[in-house]
């Protein structure tokens, strides 16, 4: 079970978040092609390493929050309020 | 004592149920007014609003709490807060406070009846948390007058200590009451515990 | 009755009380403090179980959950359980055993005969003979006779009458392993103000040392042990956790700990759990879990008799049990000399020592002690063969200088190949493994997660070394958790004692057919793990898979290391270079139940009660889950059958009034200057249009168009909106408007906030709801006053008591209907008031099912079965609620060619021409058509329908709005149903809505 740091209330046990995808996917605008849609509806890269994730503080402060984690190790290298950007950008 | 069936572990007639041992106290403590406020906290409008309505400074710091006359400020996330009352006039009119509070800048949900709150007494107190709750309730990592959310077992909680550790009160959402007492109860009869009459909260 | 090997003084043993026990049959007696297999032992019994392929005799081997033999069945009825280690169970008064994998008996097994046959059963036999030929069947076919001839022990029968409970912790430091390491580590961490977990697996702690002969600070061990565990115990920071194995560990230093609460009696006492898992989040780990002895393969290593050298010192030590009463031991190390110090001064013969080293390796301190007791050794020497029948009788000793080999009659072979750290929870942490020449064997490295391992965990096994080294763990261990060391302590010490090198000796050859075990459990021989190098399996994985190598319930901690040490030589590369078999949880088996802990039978899963559930009960409902809700399905009366009731309930509200309890609708509130846009933007159709005072139906879609939950919004004043949600959907769509508020909108000024908890509602339908609202509320709810999708507060007369109140004109029967919303604790007594004043107009309570029937009836859908998540708005017919004034999520891409194809599924109504409407039934033209038949859409919902006389169903159909009026064949190749039915619209009530207007 991993050990997320929720940037509002600390590090708190899994159980306690849910998981939210993909944080660096882009919302188009409403008019934007359907190809661009397409993209950020259906199309998610699978990383080895690295990964920025949404997860919502579901049982804590209700507040989603972005978390890259390590996709070989379960290390969480860091995690933000979603404004704000991980550290060193997108991985 | 009164004649309770110290066996009959789910109970809420008050008694002593499980082990012998009489370290444990559990008890419902009642909540008359709840109310979430939520907006900015950098505004000092809304936190000026607040302190008319409730006459508490809401709690900046995540995890803690503020107390005014008959009032308990609970820090629930950056944007919310919720206001605990065990007595109705502590916090009066809630339609007015709404629309006082949606002036300036900020929202107010009547939550009164949401939430039903266990206050968990004695020495074993933070093993019997600690059955259900991840949450580390170490005086020096959850003291006095500190506040977490977190889960008792799957259902979600909230978690207050409004006197020194090891007592604890615990807040679940209604509808899971009866199932959330039962775990308490089943984590608590290794040790023995005593249910007593509710009393309000704080 | 007398223990026949019992010494008369020494070990942790209280001989002033006596157990009395059993195994297979036989009475015995021990003493508390014994093992099972202490207590054996005691009584002269080695032979205690059959091995799993050869079922060759086999009998005690280590004194610890290593033990890969002495696997019993414990006989306590519901409460059996296979495969307990007879080594780790600790003896209670009636304790009732047997042995396993035997028929008929332990001393004549028909089984053994596979032993004879041998040749016919070597490594991957299983795999190399039933795979052929070819073809999946014949594999099944064979699995089912080798599965019942394979397998120890039986499974309980009975429900497990025990409880299990979940603790979760946290701590600077976890210490596991209470040995002197683990001791010393503890009490230095602790020192230094770090709050601190101690484990150990056996009842008291203190380790191998416990017993032993050594001094500590001047001191003996127990003396030792009991000042440090006093100590610990005596700070509020310390959990001491004896009985309780770290089993498992996992990402961010969380460690998963099994205590036994209770095995160590005949049942657990009243409300005790029997185990507790607990979940354990350390700062820091330090792992002192010691290290576990291998053993050196020659033919006829198994013999019941043959025990690792440790194993046979604890026993001696630790439990006062002679294992024998003429030893040899056969070592490569030094560690054996104490093992045969301590059974020479127990009274056991030691006939010699057979070690593989030469001479000018025994100048250490232990071999120069046996030999001043007069203790012959053989140096440069080894076992060639055991010999025996159920028990060791002798041993053929070689020169491994050559010459012929000599017998030494004994019924008791000690071995020490030497030691291997368990490493086993530093692999699983990710650590990384180093290989020691001089030690042989694989030492902790380096770690990503905060872990230290300390004493001979860390390779260190002289007692002086191990001392120090645990506490200087300890203080390493509090610093790296923020707890500076006090003025400095020093460590506990014993006596140096010199030590000579190992000598790394795996097996010792044999000749050709004899058996030279490396996996007792498995039945691995050395020629096994040469079979599997010649075959090509070089990978350590592969030949573990191949030759069942460190499988089963031992996992191989005593073989793996010989195993891989022998495939390093087949294949002519270091030991290294092979590396091991990957470590993973649980160190040692795990009961199920412990893991499920609180969440069994009826805690499986939390449930949800309405403020109205005791009524609904008092009032004969049968309670149906609803997600993790329970909900009344209906309400049979005396001798009524659950459908009657329905149809009665259902048919009271066309022609009367009803009340249903509608809590478990998903509610949230919405304020904020922005609300209206915000409801724009996740709903298809518009609500900038939407009145204070009023409601209004909407309908959420995903982001890929398909139709997400719906519900109605009202609004309560300017800026306060509620929205509902489907009871299923309710946490769904609390998280998808947070995600948007939050991640997507933030600009947006709205606050959102689940009041699910907050109202109790129910629903009041029929031609009389407004005759039986008009007698509770305190306001005009007349057509004109209140009309169809007006929103009010008022107050609810309940007795003396005025409830205040939210009033909804909304229908969802079709009827005229409202619901009220009240604070849930006032819930009880609404639905109390309401069905009061109903009783004149022949209310009745109705529940999901008379609902279901009411909604399909009048072609509602329903978030599941026909917005299934592959439907568009415009296939449940509500494409012209989709605005197109402005965008909403899911929008963009609704004009997909896919989406707007006239071939698509659509939402029809079904009529049944005769019989019933199957459930799950598939719409074909033709069921009598060859097949493939071609299915042109399926029923997604169907009913008796009482006020239509009628089986009724709605349907996913394609091009459904086209076909109204065909007749399609509904047919369930499950239920052997056809069924002819008559598509149709799916409202079959009041299409027109003017009953909920009136
Ligand atoms: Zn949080």
């Amino acid at each position: 079970m991993l050990l997320i740091p929720c940037p509002w209330c600390g590090s708190r046990n899994q159980v306690e978040f849910t998981y939210g995808g993909d944080a660096t996917l882009k919302r188009p605008p409403p008019d934007a092609p359907v190809e661009a849609w397409y993209e950020f509806v259906y199309l998610r890269d699978n990383p080895c390493g690295p990964h920025d994730e949404l997860w919502l503080h579901s049982a804590g402060c209700r507040r989603w929050l972005k978390v890259r984690r390590d996709t070989r190790t379960h290390d969480i290298l860091a995690s933000a309020r979603p404004d704000q950007a991980l550290p060193g950008g997108e991985p | 004592m009164s004649e309770a069936d110290p066996t009959t572990i789910g109970s809420t007639a008050p008694g002593h149920y499980g082990s012998a041992s009489t370290a444990l106290f559990l008890r419902e403590a009642t909540i008359a007014t709840a109310w979430n406020v939520h907006g900015d906290a950098g505004s000092a409008s809304l936190r000026a609003e607040v302190q008319r309505i409730a006459r508490l400074v809401l709690p900046m710091a995540a995890n803690t709490t503020s107390k005014g006359e008959g009032v308990t400020a609970l820090w629930l996330g950056p944007q919310s807060w919720l206001l605990v009352a065990a007595d109705a006039a502590a916090l009066g009119d809630f339609a007015g406070a709404r629309d006082a509070v949606n002036a300036a800048g900020g929202a107010l949900f009547d939550v009164s009846a949401s939430r039903i709150a266990y206050a968990v007494d004695g020495a074993p107190a933070a093993a019997i948390m600690a059955a259900g709750c991840p949450l580390d309730f170490h005086p020096r990592h959850f003291g006095a007058g500190q506040c977490r959310q977190s889960l008792y077992g799957r259902v979600p909680a909230l978690f207050y200590r409004h006197r020194e550790p090891p007592d604890c009160t615990m807040l679940v959402a209604r509808s899971f009451a009866h199932d959330v007492w039962r775990s308490l109860c089943t984590a608590a009869a290794p040790c023995g515990y005593t249910v007593r009459a509710a009393a309000p909260f704080g | 009755m007398t223990q026949s090997h019992r010494l008369a003084a020494g070990g942790i043993v209280d001989r002033s009380r006596t157990l009395d026990f059993s195994f297979d049959g036989a009475a015995y007696q021990g003493h508390p403090g014994d093992m099972l297999a202490s207590a054996l032992l005691a009584n002269g019994v080695h032979l205690v179980g059959r091995s799993f392929k050869y079922h060759r005799p086999r009998g005690i081997v280590t004194a610890g959950a290593d033990e890969p033999n002495a696997l019993v069945q414990l006989a306590r009825g519901a409460r059996t359980e296979p495969n307990t280690r007879a080594t780790q169970q600790e003896l209670y008064q009636g304790l009732a055993a047997a042995s396993q994998n035997r028929w008929p008996s332990l001393r004549f097994d028909v089984g053994a005969l596979n032993d004879v046959l041998s040749p016919l059963f070597p490594a991957g036999f299983y795999y190399k003979t039933f795979m052929w030929p070819p073809g999946p069947r014949w594999w099944l076919k064979y699995e089912h006779a080798i599965r019942r001839a394979a397998g120890l022990g039986h499974a309980p029968r009975n429900p497990d009458p025990d409880h299990y409970q979940h603790r979760h912790a946290h701590c600077d430091v976890l210490v596991i392993g209470g040995g002197p390491a683990g001791l010393a580590a503890a009490q230095s961490a602790a020192r230094c103000g770090a709050r601190v977990i101690l484990c150990d697996e056996n009842a008291a702690f203190g380790g191998s040392v416990r017993g032993a002969a050594d001094a500590i600070d001047g001191a003996p061990p127990a003396s030792w042990i009991a000042a440090c565990v006093d100590q610990l115990a005596a700070n509020g920071d310390v959990t001491l956790l004896p009985r309780t194995t770290a089993f498992g560990y996992y990402d961010q230093n969380l460690v998963g700990l099994i205590e036994r609460v209770a095995d160590h009696l005949p049942e657990p006492p009243p409300f005790t759990p029997r185990q507790r898992l607990w979940h354990v989040r350390a700062g820091i780990v330090v792992l002192a879990s010691g290290a576990l002895e291998r053993g050196i393969a020659y033919a006829g290593n198994d013999l019941p008799g043959t025990m690792l050298a440790g194993a046979a010192q604890a026993y001696v030590s630790r439990y006062g049990v002679k294992p024998g009463t003429r030893a040899v031991i056969f070592a490569n190390n030094d560690s054996a000399y104490g093992a045969a110090l301590q059974l020479h001064n127990a009274g056991v013969t030691v006939a010699a020592i057979a070690d593989a080293r030469p001479q000018a390796a025994l100048f250490g301190d232990h071999p120069q002690r046996a030999r001043a007791d007069g203790i012959p050794i053989l140096p440069g020497s080894a076992i060639v063969r055991a010999h025996g029948r159920l028990r060791v009788a002798g041993v053929d000793l070689v020169s491994l200088g050559g010459g012929a080999a000599r017998r030494i009659d004994c019924d008791l072979v000690c071995v020490s190949g030497g030691w291997n750290p368990a490493v086993h929870l530093y692999s699983q942490s990710r650590g990384k493994l180093r290989y020691d020449d001089a030690l042989a064997t694989f030492l902790p490295d380096v770690a990503p997660q905060a872990i230290v391992a300390a004493g001979a965990a860390n390779g260190k096994f002289d007692l002086g070394a191990i001392l120090s080294d645990g506490h200087a763990a300890g203080f390493v261990a509090a610093a790296r958790a923020g707890f500076a060391a006090p003025a400095r302590h020093a460590a506990p010490a014993a006596d140096a004692v010199s030590t000579g090198p190992l000598l790394p000796l795996w097996s010792v050859p044999a000749r050709r057919g004899a058996k030279c075990f490396v996996d007792w459990q498995n039945d691995v021989t050395v020629a096994d793990v040469a079979l599997a190098a010649r075959e090509g399996y070089r990978s350590v994985e592969h030949l573990k898979r191949y030759t069942t190598l460190g499988m089963g319930t031992d996992q191989g901690k005593t073989g793996n290391i010989v195993g891989l040490a022998l495939l390093a030589a087949e294949l002519g590369v270091a030991i290294p270079r092979v590396g091991t078999t990957t470590f993973r949880p649980p160190y040692t088996p795990v009961t199920l139940g412990t893991l499920a802990g609180h969440e069994a039978g009826a805690d499986l899963e939390p449930t949800r009660h309405s403020a109205m559930h005791d009524w609904h009960v008092e009032h004969g409902a049968r309670m149906l889950n609803a997600g993790l809700w329970k909900r009344p399905h209906s309400y049979p009366r005396p001798g009524e059958s659950e459908d009657d009731a329905a149809n009665r309930e259902a048919k009271n509200v066309r022609n009367r009034v009803g009340l249903v309890d509608v809590s478990t609708l998903g509610k949230i509130e919405l304020q904020g200057r922005d609300v209206a846009e915000f409801l724009n933007r996740v709903y298809i159709n518009r609500w900038d249009t939407l009145a204070v005072g009023r409601c209004r139906y909407g309908v959420m879609l995903r982001d890929d168009g398909m139709v997400f939950d719906d519900g109605t919004t009202s609004r309560l004043s300017a800026t306060h909106y509620l929205m509902t949600t489907t009871t299923l959907n309710a946490v769904n769509v609390m998280q998808h408007l947070e995600y948007l508020l939050q991640v997507e909108w933030p600009e947006l000024d709205v606050f959102a906030t689940s009041v699910t908890e907050q109202w109790a509602a129910a629903a009041l339908s029929g031609p009389m709801a407004r005759k039986v609202l008009a007698t509770v509320v305190s306001i005009d709810v007349s057509n004109a006053a209140f009309p169809f999708l007006a929103v009010g507060d008022c107050e609810l007369a309940a007795g003396k008591a005025r409830i205040p109140a939210r009033l909804f004109r909304m229908s969802y029967s079709g009827e005229l209907a409202y619901e009220i919303h009240v604070p849930v604790t006032h819930g009880r007594a609404m639905w109390e008031a309401v069905m009061a004043a109903g009783e004149p107009f022949g209310i009745m309570a109705y529940g999901t099912e008379a609902m279901s029937t009411l909604r399909i009836e009048k072609g509602h859908v329903v978030v599941g079965p026909e917005a299934d998540g592959r439907t568009t708005a415009d296939d449940l017919g509500m494409g012209k609620l989709v605005s197109s004034a402005k965008s909403c999520i899911g929008k963009p891409l609704l004009a997909r060619p896919a989406l707007t194809s006239p071939d698509r599924w659509q939402l029809v109504g079904l009529t049944a021409i005769d019989g019933m409407i199957p459930r799950g039934g598939k719409l074909v033209a033709d069921p009598g058509q060859a097949a493939p038949i071609p299915m042109l859409g399926h029923v997604s919902s169907w009913c008796w329908s009482p006020n239509l006389d009628a089986s009724i169903g709605l349907a996913l159909l394609e091009r459904g709005r086209a076909r109204h009026g065909e007749t399609l064949w509904a047919v369930s190749p499950l239920a052997d149903a056809r069924v002819r039915v008559r598509v149709g619209p799916p409202c079959f009530i009041d299409p027109e809505g003017e009953r909920l207007r009136v």
